[in-house]
């Protein structure tokens, strides 16, 4: 479904500001597939999302989506491909137009002519119907501007809004960072869902290991723009919170030996 | 709710203030555990302010019974109002009330250590005095040798440290040499590998340990004495060398063995994650890259964990056996060489407990968490220090010398 050869991507090239971001990442997600991407502050998960989304084009390597090589595509030309959800619930909305209006976009993307279609009130009742699904009372308020709803409620309809139209693939950027605990289990739980019933190929950058070992169905952590852990399959079904934080440990662990410690053990160890 | 506590002799007080009902039994028990933490096994509940008790309230009341007769200790409620003592009554706790107000605290207090020669606090299990033991180094680290083996098999006196692997079972198992330790003849050993987790075989009558060892120290005796050991009086914790060098002095040995079983006040220290035993002059690892093969704590770890360390120490005059220990930066003249396994915190009884029970108690809950090569990291500045300890048992006996097998 993705797969991604060789990716890299260094920002700042050549400056003292040099960060090697994403070092010749190798992914492959297969059609169906829920996976979560981990890892530390700065350690390429966003940048990989963002990579796939055609926010910026890699230095090296190929990213193709259902066998089409999207590599030199424009963000919006993958638009068609790829539906996205971000941290920032301001983010994937329009505040000044009505949520009616946000959904029509979302329900013509792709189209050459986006918005030729006027809001009849036959697309408002499929609207109506979809977004009752929520389970926020928000059908009633379809005319009401974005602007007047909470972060939650916001995230919820991005997401409706970003899978309106099945993308071949959902990306989800934190989308639950910004969110408070009760909405945020919510907009989670209503992750799972759509991804479930639409069988929908999601990829999720989070820092919640609750989310990571609960939701998808692999679990992929990465540490200086490196996968280091790729947990799939069996070893996906016994892993646990625990397992995760210790695999964070172990490679801090590594982080901190530096030549000091490499002299005090190699006098210590006798 | 509010609970103030005073101590009295052995036992300490609680004055309980308030309705012991469900919104407040898990702060009630919690606050219990924490007593019991802290080493107070004989309480004495003032209930003379506890204005309701709700079934959530004896509920807990009953987590803490069980949690104190694990330890051989026991509560008693004095001063309760009649709703109180009736509600007890009538659920059968009547047990816990006591019909006078304070009891006896004569009753509840021991008597001292048995032998008058003793510092407070320790006991003198046997007294058949120093033990010989034996040390073996077939391999040294970095200096691209083939390692040579040893057969050890471990009954219920061996203690031992060291650097080995579990016999070989079948013919595709392969020994991969790592840190072991031996405590009452059971056998805690961690396959170096990026994700490994200590691994143990409990030493029973039909079914002995056996190891292949490359660097080894071992006695095979009954430990002679325990202390029993609280934090000091600035609350500190009783660094390795610390607990060392009190056992060397209670002893007047100058070699000992000794095992510590103690609630962990951070723990320094090291474990393979490649066998250093496959170092060779071609991969011989330079500077850092030290880090493919060991990992470091980097902090102090596995604070208020249980840990259960074993050691060798010894002070003065350079012996041979001194080949495996390694200076210690406290103390001038004294050499240790300790590993430590780690268990998630269970209280022990207070007084004179016996390890084997104890040992055997750790292995056969939870799994051990961790295994250990102890450092003493005296670095500048960023040093982390000795591995210290807050509050239990340590078990030692004198080494009238160690002999070296060939």
């Amino acid at each position: 479904m993705l797969e991604i050869k060789g990716l890299s991507k260094t920002f700042f090239a050549g400056t003292v500001n040099e960060v090697r971001a994403l070092s010749a990442v190798d992914l492959q997600i297969e059609e169906g597939s829920f996976t979560a991407i981990i890892g530390t502050n700065g350690s390429g998960k966003s940048t990989l999302l963002n990579a796939i989304a055609g926010s910026f084009l890699p230095d090296q390597g190929r990213i193709s989506v259902a066998n089409e090589d999207i590599t030199s595509w424009s963000e919006f030309r993958r638009a068609v491909l790829i539906g996205r959800v971000f941290q920032n619930p301001f983010a994937g909305t329009a505040a000044d137009m009505s949520i009616a209006e946000n959904i029509v976009m979302a329900m013509r993307r792709g189209l050459k002519r986006p918005l030729t279609t006027a809001l009849n009130r036959k697309v408002k009742e499929e609207m109506a119907e979809r977004v009752r699904t929520l389970k926020m009372g928000l059908e009633d308020r379809l005319d009401n501007p974005m602007g007047t709803l909470s972060g939650g409620q916001r995230q919820a309809l991005t997401l409706l809004m970003a899978t309106w139209l099945k993308p071949k693939l959902l990306l989800l950027d934190e989308h639950t960072a910004a969110l408070d605990p009760k909405s945020a289990a919510k907009v989670a739980e209503l992750t799972r869902q759509i991804i479930a019933d639409d069988n929908l190929t999601a990829m999720m950058v989070t820092h919640s290991m609750q989310q990571a070992v609960e939701l998808p169905d692999r679990v992929v952590m990465m540490h200086k723009g490196n996968i280091v852990e790729d947990y799939r399959h069996e070893q996906k079904k016994r892993l646990r919170i625990p397992d995760l934080l210790e695999t964070f440990d172990r490679i801090q662990k590594r982080e901190l030996f530096d030549e000091t410690v490499a002299d005090l053990l190699k006098k210590q160890y006798i | 709710m509010e609970l103030k506590t005073e101590k009295q002799g052995n036992a300490l007080i609680i004055h309980a203030n308030g309705r012991l009902d469900a919104s407040w039994s898990d702060y009630f028990a919690d606050c219990f555990e924490g007593y019991i933490r802290q080493g107070e096994h004989i309480l004495i509940i003032d209930a003379a302010g506890i204005s309701f008790l709700s079934s959530a309230g004896i509920r807990s009341l009953v987590k803490i019974h069980k949690e104190l007769s694990k330890l051989k200790g026991k509560f008693t409620i004095v001063n309760a109002n009649d709703f109180v003592v009736n509600t007890l009554r009538m659920t059968g706790f009547g047990i816990w009330l006591s019909d006078g107000s304070l009891p006896s605290l004569k009753q509840v207090a021991k008597s001292g250590p048995a032998n008058p020669a003793l510092p407070e606090n320790c006991f003198l299990l046997h007294s058949k005095g120093a033990v010989s033991g034996e040390y073996f180094i077939g391999w040294k680290p970095f200096d691209g040798k083939d390692p040579k083996q040893y057969g050890v098999e471990f009954n219920h006196t061996s203690f031992a440290l060291g650097i080995g692997s579990p016999a070989q079972q079948s013919d595709q198992d392969e020994l991969v040499h790592g840190d072991f330790l031996v405590v009452c003849g059971h056998f805690v050993y961690q396959r170096p590998e990026v994700k490994s987790r200590p691994d143990f075989i409990l030493c029973m009558d039909h079914l002995k340990p056996k190891a292949e060892v490359v660097q080894y120290l071992g006695v095979d005796t009954e430990l002679s004495h325990l202390f029993r050991f609280n934090p000091k009086e600035d609350g500190s914790g009783w660094l390795l060398s610390q607990l060392a060098v009190k056992a060397l002095e209670i002893t007047g040995s100058s070699t000992i063995v000794f095992v510590i079983l103690a609630e962990s006040d951070g723990l320094v220290g090291v474990s393979m994650i490649k066998s250093l035993t496959q170092v060779t002059d071609k991969n011989k690892p330079e500077g850092l890259a030290l880090r493919d093969w060991l990992s470091y704590s980097t902090e102090r770890i596995f604070t208020h964990e249980q840990a259960l360390v074993i050691g060798f120490a010894s002070r003065g005059e350079s012996t041979t056996h001194q080949t495996l220990m390694v200076p210690s930066s406290s103390f001038p003249g004294l050499w240790i060489h300790a590993h430590a396994t780690v268990f998630p915190y269970q209280p022990l009884q207070n007084g004179q407990i016996n390890l084997n029970e104890q040992v055997e108690k750790f292995l056969n809950g939870p799994p051990p968490k961790a295994l250990l090569h102890l450092i003493d990291d005296s670095r500048p500045s960023s040093g982390l220090g000795e591995s210290a300890f807050i509050r239990g048992a340590l078990w030692f006996t004198p080494i009238k010398s160690m002999e070296e097998k060939i």
